[in-house]
C-alpha cells in the first residue's frame, strides 16, 4: 500500500512539474529498439489507469455483402467495444494496428487511457483482423488504406447510430496505433470529403508512412534470420517455448507477464537476430491469419481453393503450415494486386503502393492542426527517412520519444500522458 | 485420516502396474538400423534420374521443348528419403548423409516431404500462385496420420509434425465437430450461466467456492505426488488441506497460500508424463475441452480414483451429487478465461491444440 501511494505521488509530482511538451524525467530502459517491442513497459513505470470503466462487448450484425462460409461462423457479426462516459463528452475511435483486435492489451490500454482523459471510447478491430474481413469488408482484401478507410468509415457511423440515446456525444475524434495510426489518417482524409463526422482531433500513434515498407521490414525479420528457411518458424517456436521452460524453473516465476519477459531478457540477452526473428514470426502469424480470411473470402484461390466449400470440420492445418513461408510481399503480388487489377485494370502495383502510404494524403495531413503525431525515433517500422518525413509532416504536432521501439513503450507513463495531451491540446512547438 | 489406508495402498499397486505397462509399451519401438531398402532405393532413384537426363538431351537434340523444373530431381531423392523418415526418427541425419552420398547436390530441410514442391515463394512474379500450392496440399488432404505403435511414444506429437502447429491428430475430423459442438455450447450455455453465477454471487462467496473444491482437489494432488515421488511437494500437499481444512474453515479460506505454501496442482495425466509416457493422440472431449489421450486417460483415473477413495463420503449424499459436480463445472469455467473465437483467427483450432499441447508439457516439468 506505502508502494502504490509512493508511486502516485510520484507521479502526481510529475505531472505538477513536468511541462506538458518536454518529458525530461522519460526513463524508458530498454535501448534496443526489438527487445523494447517484445518486452513492452515494466509495471513499475505503467501509467495509472483505472482498473474498472465498464467496457461493453457489441456486435454489429454483417455489414459486408458476401455471407460467409461456415468454417467462419464465428466472424460473421463484428465484434468492438464501447466505454461510455456518463456525461457529455467527446468521443474517440480507436482503430487496432495490424491483425489485432479491439480487445488486443494495447486497444486495452488506449481505451483505459482516453475514458481517462474524459472521452467515450470506441475501439476498432484492424480492417487487416478476419473479424473485419468476414463481417465489415466490402472487397475482403485488406491493405488498401483508402478502400479500409471507406469501410472503417461505414462501421463507425453504423456505431454512432447505435449509441443515439445512449451517450451524450460531443464532438468526435479517431487514433489508432501501428497501421491502425495510419487508417486513422485515411479515415480522416476520407471524412473530409463526405464531411460527416468532421473530426475534431486525428491521433497517429506509431504509424506506419508507407504500409509496403513497414511489411516489407517485418517480413525481413523473418526470412532473413536462421529461421527464414523451411520448417524454421517451427524451429523458432519450440526454441522460444524452451527458453521459456528455462526462465520458469530458474526464476520461480508463476505467471507470464511484462516483468518476466524483461528479467527473462536482462538474463539471457537474447540476439538481434533471435529477436527480430521473434517479431517476424509474430507479424507472419497475424498476416497468415489475415491472408487466409481474406483469400477464403475473395475466392481468390491464392491457397484455399476457390470452388471448395469451406465448413466447420474442414482441416486448415496444411494451410497454415504453407502460409509460415507466404510473406506479406507475396500477398500483395499474388492475392492483392490481381484483385485490384481486375477491379481496376488501370491501376499498376506502383500506384497501389503508392496510395497505402501517408505521402497518398499528405495534403490532407501537412498542416492541418486536428493532426497530431506520438511514436518513437527507434520505431522498427520506420524505413529510412520516414522518421524525417514524419516530423516534416507533422511540424510542431509530434511527440517522439527517444526510444521505445514499435509500441514498447506505450504504457509508460509518459507516453500515455503525451496522448492524452495530444488530443487536448491543438498543438505543441 | 479422511484417506483409507488399505485402499490407497491397492490403488498405488494398481497404478504403478498399469504405468509400468505404459512404459513398457514405449519400449518397443523401431529396431535402430537403416535398412537395406533404403540403398537400393536410392539408388533405384539414380536410375530414373540418369534416364530422365538422357531423355531431355535426347528431347533438346530432337528441338522438343524440354519442360522439367530444376527441382524435380531433388525431389525424386526426397520422395525416397520421405519413405523412410517416419520410420526412424532417431537416424534422419544418417538418411540425410546417405542420400547425399548418391546425390551430392540433395539439398535436405527438416522434412524432405516439403521437397517435393520446393519452394515456389522464392520469386513469384505477378501470377497466382495457388496453381504450385494446391498438387502438394492435395497429397495431405484427408490424409490420416495414424501409427498406433507410436500413440504413447514421447516424441509421438512432435516427429510427425509437417507444418509449424501441427499436432497428433489423427482424429481431427471428430476433434473440429467437437471444438465447433463446444464453442457454440459455451456461447449459448455455458457462459450465460457462469455469467448469472457470477452476478449473483458476491465475490467473496465465489473464491471461497473456488477455494473449497481446490482444497478437495489437494487430496488428487497428493496422491499424485506421491505416485511422482515428490516427497517435498506432497508433504507441502498434505500441510496445505490441513491448514486449509482447520484454519480455512474447511477450505473455504486459502490461508495455506498467505503462509507461504503455494497451490501446486498435479493430475495423473501429469503423472503419467512424469513417467515418460507420450501425450498420445489430441483429443477434444465434449464440454470439457481440448485434452489427449494421456490427459483423458488421466481424468478418468483422477475421478475413479476419488470416487473409489470417497474422501467425503459423497456416497452419504448421492441425491446432492449432481448439483455439486454441476457447481464444480461451472466454477472450473469461470475460472478459465478463455472464450472460444475471441481471436477471430480461422487457425484458432490449431492454436488451441498446440498451446494445450506446450501447457501440459510445462506442467509436467514443474
Amino acid at each position: 500500500m506505502a508502494r502504490i501511494s509512493g508511486i502516485t505521488g510520484i507521479i502526481i509530482i510529475g505531472i505538477l512539474f513536468t511541462f506538458r511538451a518536454s518529458f525530461a524525467d522519460y526513463n524508458y530502459p530498454i535501448n534496443n529498439p526489438l527487445a523494447a517491442t517484445i518486452v513492452g513497459t515494466p509495471s513499475t513505470m505503467k501509467g495509472i489507469l483505472p482498473s474498472d470503466i465498464g467496457v461493453q462487448e457489441r456486435t454489429l450484425p454483417i455489414l459486408a455483402e458476401k455471407k460467409a462460409p461456415d468454417g467462419l461462423w464465428y466472424n460473421r457479426d463484428l465484434k468492438y467495444s464501447v466505454a461510455l462516459q456518463d456525461n457529455k463528452a467527446p468521443l474517440v475511435f480507436v482503430i487496432a494496428g495490424t491483425g489485432a483486435s479491439y480487445s488486443s492489451q494495447k486497444m486495452k490500454v488506449l481505451q483505459k487511457n482516453f475514458y481517462k482523459a474524459g472521452y467515450h471510447v470506441v475501439n476498432i478491430s484492424s480492417p487487416s483482423h478476419s473479424n473485419f474481413i468476414v463481417s465489415a469488408s466490402q472487397g475482403s482484401v485488406p491493405g488498401n488504406l483508402w478502400i479500409d478507410a471507406i469501410d472503417l468509415h461505414k462501421v463507425m457511423v453504423r456505431i454512432q447510430q447505435t449509441l443515439i440515446g445512449q451517450a451524450d456525444i460531443n464532438g468526435y475524434s479517431v487514433s489508432g496505433y501501428s497501421l491502425g495510426g495510419s487508417h486513422a489518417a485515411f479515415v480522416s482524409a476520407y471524412d473530409s470529403q463526405v464531411k460527416h463526422f468532421n473530426f475534431q482531433k486525428v491521433l497517429l500513434i506509431n504509424p506506419a508512412v508507407n504500409l509496403y515498407n513497414s511489411t516489407a521490414i517485418l517480413d525481413g525479420m523473418l526470412d532473413n534470420s536462421p529461421y527464414g528457411s523451411e520448417g524454421g518458424v517451427e524451429r523458432l517456436l519450440s526454441e522460444v517455448f524452451e527458453t521459456i521452460v528455462e526462465s520458469f524453473e530458474r526464476e520461480d516465476f508463476t505467471e507470464f507477464s511484462e516483468d518476466f519477459l524483461y528479467l527473462a531478457y536482462k538474463e539471457k540477452r537474447p540476439t538481434n537476430a533471435e529477436m527480430a526473428a521473434l517479431i517476424g514470426v509474430s507479424f507472419r502469424l497475424s498476416a497468415s491469419n489475415m491472408i487466409f480470411t481474406s483469400d477464403v473470402m475473395s475466392k481468390s484461390g491464392f491457397i484455399y481453393p476457390k470452388d471448395e466449400e469451406f465448413g466447420v470440420t474442414t482441416s486448415t492445418t496444411p494451410y497454415l503450415g504453407r502460409l509460415a513461408t507466404v510473406n506479406f510481399k507475396t500477398y500483395i503480388s499474388d492475392l492483392f494486386f490481381p484483385h485490384f487489377k481486375s477491379l481496376y485494370p488501370e491501376i499498376t502495383l506502383q500506384k497501389l503502393i503508392f496510395g497505402s502510404s501517408l505521402n497518398a494524403i499528405e495534403n490532407h495531413i501537412r498542416g492541418n492542426p486536428k493532426f497530431s503525431l506520438v511514436t518513437n525515433a527507434d520505431d522498427i517500422i520506420l524505413a529510412p527517412g520516414e522518421l524525417s518525413y514524419l516530423q516534416s509532416l507533422f511540424a510542431g504536432r509530434a511527440w517522439i520519444f527517444p526510444n521505445g521501439g514499435h509500441c514498447g513503450n506505450l504504457e509508460h507513463k509518459d507516453v500515455l500522458e503525451a496522448i492524452s495531451s495530444a488530443l487536448r491540446t491543438t498543438g505543441k512547438s | 485420516m479422511l484417506i483409507n489406508r488399505s485402499h490407497t495402498a491397492h490403488l498405488l499397486k494398481r497404478l504403478i502396474v498399469s504405468a509400468l505397462l505404459f512404459l513398457a509399451l514405449q519400449s518397443n519401438l523401431p529396431a535402430a538400423s537403416l535398412p537395406a531398402g533404403y540403398e537400393r532405393s536410392l539408388e533405384q532413384a539414380a536410375k530414373t534420374i540418369n534416364q530422365d537426363k538422357q531423355n531431355r538431351a535426347l528431347q533438346a537434340s530432337l528441338n522438343m521443348p524440354v519442360n522439367r523444373n530444376f527441382a524435380w530431381e531433388n525431389a525424386v531423392v526426397a520422395n525416397v528419403v520421405s519413405q523412410y523418415w517416419e520410420a526412424y526418427p532417431d537416424r534422419r541425419s544418417e538418411l540425410i548423409t546417405a542420400a547425399k552420398g548418391h546425390f551430392p547436390n540433395f539439398t535436405p530441410s527438416q522434412d524432405p516431404l516439403f521437397l517435393a514442391s520446393a519452394s515456389p515463394y522464392q520469386s513469384t512474379g505477378l501470377h497466382p500462385s495457388s496453381q504450385y500450392i494446391q498438387p502438394s496440399l492435395q497429397k495431405y488432404r484427408g490424409q490420416q496420420f495414424v501409427n498406433t505403435a507410436d500413440l504413447f511414444h514421447p516424441k509421438a506429437a512432435t516427429h510427425k509434425a509437417k507444418y509449424p502447429f501441427e499436432g497428433n491428430d489423427p482424429f481431427e475430423g471428430f476433434n473440429r465437430g467437437v471444438f465447433y459442438f463446444n464453442a457454440k455450447f459455451d456461447k449459448y450455455f455455458f457462459i450465460p450461466i457462469t455469467d448469472l453465477y457470477q452476478f449473483v454471487t458476491p465475490d467473496f462467496v465465489e473464491t471461497g467456492i473456488h477455494n473449497v473444491f481446490n482444497n478437495i482437489g489437494e487430496i488428487t494432488s497428493f496422491g499424485n505426488e506421491i505416485l511422482q515421488l515428490k516427497l517435498d511437494d506432497a508433504l507441502k500437499t498434505f500441510l496445505r488441506f490441513g491448514i486449509n481444512t482447520t484454519l480455512g474453515l474447511g477450505g473455504f479460506v486459502d490461508v495455506a497460500t498467505e503462509m507461504g505454501l503455494p497451490e501446486d496442482k498435479e493430475d495423473f495425466g501429469q503423472t503419467l508424463g512424469y513417467w515418460g509416457v507420450g501425450e498420445g493422440p489430441y483429443i477434444v472431449i465434449p464440454i470439457f475441452g481440448p485434452s489427449n489421450l494421456r490427459d483423458g486417460t488421466g481424468l478418468i483415473v483422477d475421478t475413479l480414483a476419488f470416487a473409489y477413495v470417497d474422501p467425503l463420503t459423497l456416497d452419504s449424499y448421492r441425491s446432492d451429487h449432481l448439483a455439486i459436480y454441476g457447481i464444480q463445472a461451472v466454477d472450473i469455467r469461470a475460472s478459465i478465461d478463455y472464450r472460444y473465437h475471441i481471436s477471430g483467427s480461422p487457425f484458432e483450432y490449431e492454436i488451441v491444440r498446440y498451446l494445450i499441447s506446450k501447457k501440459r508439457t510445462l506442467d509436467i516439468l514443474k
